[in-house]
């Protein structure tokens, strides 16, 4: 936002302000609620049991691939499960994914440092939240196993 | 005759439109990274790297009479294959041909629609890398 404006100059407000261009975001503001709402509703430890049935399932589905290494296998972590496979580049799997719906984030996560601990160039990473199932646990194992297939 | 920048990629897509699903050109595109020579390891070195890649690529360029031979290769094999056609594409041919390239193939093929913008940064980080070489190499010359 701006102070003042003449043919002469231009003043800007003053900080935040002279960043807040145009109609602030309202719209993200009442759906906020909402959220918060819904959340309560369903209960945050609700939440949390269905997140872990779904990183349980995932993790023992995940040991079916051959050459599969989970980075990362504290008893209690978030439900997200990020791993290596043998021979096959994080970059490529992830590809192949996305071809097949199924959104996993690859790359070292700006973690680089941590990667490098791992000697790893980065993993593959699936997170589980509310709106997952566990038969969308499976596509992922599927479509993981055949795109294993087709790179090696 | 050697074919010009435009004919090679008429040429490729082409190619890519004999294929009903992506699954089949994935499965091109990963033979041809398969099929793509290695880099000798001497160019494997930090300034041949090209930033902006989730993947390690390098990229080593050499001018010899007026034109440009390009030589690459990565650690993903899907990227690999992108380089292929890269190469197939601008290798052999002078800075100014390089630099005037549209690089329309890359569209009408569908992969940059069909790669997610977080892995297709790669492939465009390649492209500008290879006209970067022709830049320098037309100021020198």
């Amino acid at each position: 936002m701006i102070k003042e404006v003449t043919f002469e100059k231009t003043t800007y407000n003053e900080l935040p302000y002279k960043f807040e261009a145009g109609t602030p975001n309202i719209a993200d503001a009442i759906a906020l609620k909402p959220a918060i709402d819904y959340i309560n509703k369903v209960g945050k430890s609700n939440i949390r049991k269905h997140e872990d049935v779904l990183l349980a399932h995932a993790t023992e589905r995940l040991k079916e691939i051959e050459g599969l290494k989970i980075i990362g296998d504290n008893d209690h972590k978030v439900s997200v499960a990020s791993f290596v496979i043998a021979g096959v580049h994080p970059q490529d799997i992830g590809i192949l994914l996305d071809n097949k719906g199924i959104a996993v984030r690859t790359g070292h996560h700006c973690a680089e440092p941590l990667m490098n601990r791992f000697c790893i160039p980065g993993t593959i990473r699936a997170s589980f939240a509310l709106y997952n199932t566990v038969e969308e646990v499976d596509l992922m194992i599927e479509g993981l196993k055949k795109a294993v297939k087709v790179l090696r | 005759m050697i074919k010009t920048i435009e004919q090679i990629e008429e040429e490729i897509v082409d190619e890519f439109s004999l294929f009903d699903s992506w699954d089949d050109k994935y499965e091109y595109i990963i033979d041809l990274g398969k099929k793509l020579a290695p880099l000798p390891d001497e160019y494997k070195k930090d300034e041949n790297k090209v930033k902006g890649c989730q993947s390690t690529v390098w990229l080593e360029a050499d001018y010899k009479d007026g034109k440009i031979y390009y030589q690459a290769e990565s650690d993903a094999i899907i990227v690999k294959g992108l380089i292929s056609m890269l190469i197939r594409v601008l290798s052999g041919h002078t800075p100014d041909e390089i630099l005037h390239s549209k690089m329309d193939f890359i569209n009408k093929i569908g992969m940059t629609s069909h790669l997610a913008q977080t892995r297709s940064n790669g492939l465009l980080a390649m492209v500008k890398q290879m006209k970067h070489y022709a830049l320098a190499f037309s100021l020198k010359s």
